[in-house]
């Protein structure tokens, strides 16, 4: 009897462990060993100065790992043709500077709170530091932009070689990786100017059968500085009743740059086809007919000016209008069959 | 009664089983979900407190716009010629990007002639509003101590660089390469959808640029891609320890 109690305590605690083991390893996050993680926020910095400006703009980094890390700051000039997309592209080592000032990153500095300039920072695990970027704009710096990554490199070490031949044949090779960080600045130096964009193709299949229905929207900044517009475009049917709206993404237009817009949502619903095709705006309705009109409202900043125009499409659902026409013959037919049946009896 | 009393015992003991189930459970359960608790540490140059579990400011404060943190004393220490504030304005996203690389080096053991040698790592994204990318670059080839090197593979037909991806199966093409896998969503380059395509990483010592190896063109949380590094040599190749460093740098889109 006693034997028994004890097997069955022992079952119970066995039950009880393996529950834990399960359950803990259920929930356990998976476990980077020995990695780098850092981040930065926030991800862009858009600044507008007019010289003499001494320019403060506050940003954090954090290191997440559970190692220290020491980083070294660097910076990076845009390839601003390259980079019109929205996806960062750098000028290479022997292009030269694409601004008015080739020395502008001699005004350039990362400070903390206490005004002391850095080159590298050291960060401890998991640390926050918070620290500002200064640019100092002398009087009569030229009008110009300038777009840079502020870039921070892990300082990495070295593996150790060894020097003897019988070492040498049975030392491991070995890979070190080595992380980084960016953030982008904007600048824009100079007087500020109302911003001067063209919208250079604004279109949409003119005749469909269903939806979703892409628009592929692209405009030109052939201002002095960057622009940073947004709006919607809002679809009428024949009624003038108003059915759908997109929101146009606010993304910057680099200074003498285009760009082709993407939507804020509805990404998800276009197809594979729409998205190669680079109209990335979509309007997600399926069921269509009919004459619409898709007008563009499109605000240069925010402060305006506005910018519209105006499109329209068809929608004819030619398989359903089909499929409806071939449905109503076929009760057409069976209903003269009975009919005439009826009336030969 | 005695069956009664055995019962009675029965019944308490799997209550009191069923009482330590439950709130081990619960305590297991509700764990990963505690927020996580960071220990503060106050200091000037006079003293350092260290503290636990601190809440030094319980009451939701204000931003502080651009302008306010210009006004405070940070800004009105700077002994500078330029006039501050009313000359520019700075705008910043309300978003935040991150990096993560599971492993700070990748160790490929002795190498040895026709035995290719394959390792894999994680890099992560953990997205802007925009998206982002993760460029890389190799400082130089995989270097000996007696400057011999691996060089960087050709992939089978010749055809492999640091843009364009090449098949690479035969244990007899030698060097070394990349591909990349998307974990979580298409974020490696669409050239590695083909099983076995490799390329070239970048070689800043021959001032070959940077190039992406994930990509992201919207926010989609955190997006994963495993690296899988691939070095063959030949009988021909000095057997000892080679050596370079892979950098791979997070930029966010705009």
């Amino acid at each position: 009897m006693e034997s028994k109690k004890l097997k069955l305590k022992s079952y119970k605690y066995l039950l009880f462990i393996s529950l834990f083991c399960i359950l803990h390893s259920l929930f356990l996050p998976k476990a980077f060993a020995e990695g780098t993680q850092l981040k930065i926020s926030p991800s862009i910095i858009r600044i507008q100065a007019q010289p003499p400006a001494d320019i403060h703009a506050p940003f954090t980094i954090e290191n997440q790992s559970d190692d220290s890390v020491s980083l070294k700051i660097g910076y990076k000039l845009f390839d601003r043709a390259n980079s019109r997309t929205g996806t960062i592209s750098f000028l290479k080592n022997d292009q030269s500077i694409p601004a008015q000032d080739p020395y502008f990153f001699s005004k350039v500095q990362v400070i903390d709170a206490d005004n002391f300039s850095h080159d590298t920072i050291e960060l401890g695990p998991k640390q926050k530091k918070k620290l500002l970027l200064r640019i100092t704009l002398p009087k009569g710096q030229p009008t110009s932009d300038y777009y840079f990554s502020l870039i921070f490199l892990e300082n990495i070490t070295q593996l150790d070689q060894k020097d003897t031949e019988v070492e040498k044949k049975q030392q491991p090779s070995a890979i070190t990786l080595q992380s980084g960080i960016g953030l982008n600045v904007l600048l824009a130096v100079g007087p500020k100017e109302e911003p001067q964009a063209t919208i250079d193709a604004y279109t949409t299949p003119l005749l469909r059968q269903a939806g979703p229905v892409p628009f592929l929207l692209t405009v030109d900044n052939v201002g002095t500085h960057f622009i940073n517009p947004h709006g919607t475009i809002t679809i009428k049917n024949i009624f003038g009743q108003t059915v759908g709206r997109v929101a146009i993404k606010n993304s910057v237009i680099l200074a003498g740059t285009s760009r082709t817009f993407t939507s804020t949502e509805n990404l998800d619903t276009a197809s594979d086809d729409l998205l190669l095709a680079g109209s990335t705006i979509v309007w997600p309705e399926k069921f269509l007919l009919g004459l619409y009109t898709a007008t563009i409202s499109l605000s240069l900043s925010d402060a305006g000016p506005l910018t519209t125009r105006t499109i329209h499409f068809i929608a004819f659902p030619l398989i359903f209008i089909g499929g409806l026409l071939l449905f109503i013959l076929l009760l057409f037919f069976i209903y003269w069959r009975v009919k005439k049946k009826i009336t030969e009896r | 009664m005695l069956s009664q009393n055995l019962k009675n015992r029965k019944q308490k003991s799997t209550i009191t089983f069923l009482l330590v189930i439950s709130i081990s459970s619960f305590s297991i359960l509700h764990s990963p979900f505690l927020e996580s608790a960071h220990a503060d540490t106050v200091s000037n140059s006079n003293y350092s407190i260290d503290v636990d579990n601190i809440d030094t400011n319980p009451q939701p404060t204000p931003k502080k716009t651009v302008q306010q943190v210009l006004g405070t004393s940070i800004t009105q220490s700077l002994k500078s010629d330029f006039t501050t504030g009313p000359n520019y304005t700075v705008k910043e996203s309300t978003d935040s990007f991150s990096l993560g690389v599971a492993q700070n080096a990748i160790d490929l053991g002795v190498l040895s002639a026709a035995n290719p040698v394959i390792r894999n790592s994680e890099i992560f994204l953990t997205n802007a509003d925009h998206g982002g990318e993760i460029l890389t670059y190799q400082n130089h080839p995989l270097l000996a101590q007696d400057k011999k090197i691996i060089p960087d593979t050709s992939c089978d037909n010749g055809a492999c660089t640091e843009t364009t991806g090449a098949p690479w199966e035969s244990n007899l093409t030698y060097g070394f390469g990349y591909r990349c896998d998307s974990v979580t969503s298409q974020i490696c380059d669409q050239q590695f959808n083909k099983v076995d395509i490799f390329k070239q990483f970048p070689d800043n010592s021959k001032n070959e640029f940077l190039q992406p190896i994930i990509m992201s063109h919207h926010s989609s949380g955190k997006t994963t891609g495993t690296v899988t590094y691939k070095v063959t040599i030949s009988a021909t190749q000095n057997q000892e320890g080679y050596y370079n460093s892979i950098t791979y740098i997070a930029i966010p889109n705009f």
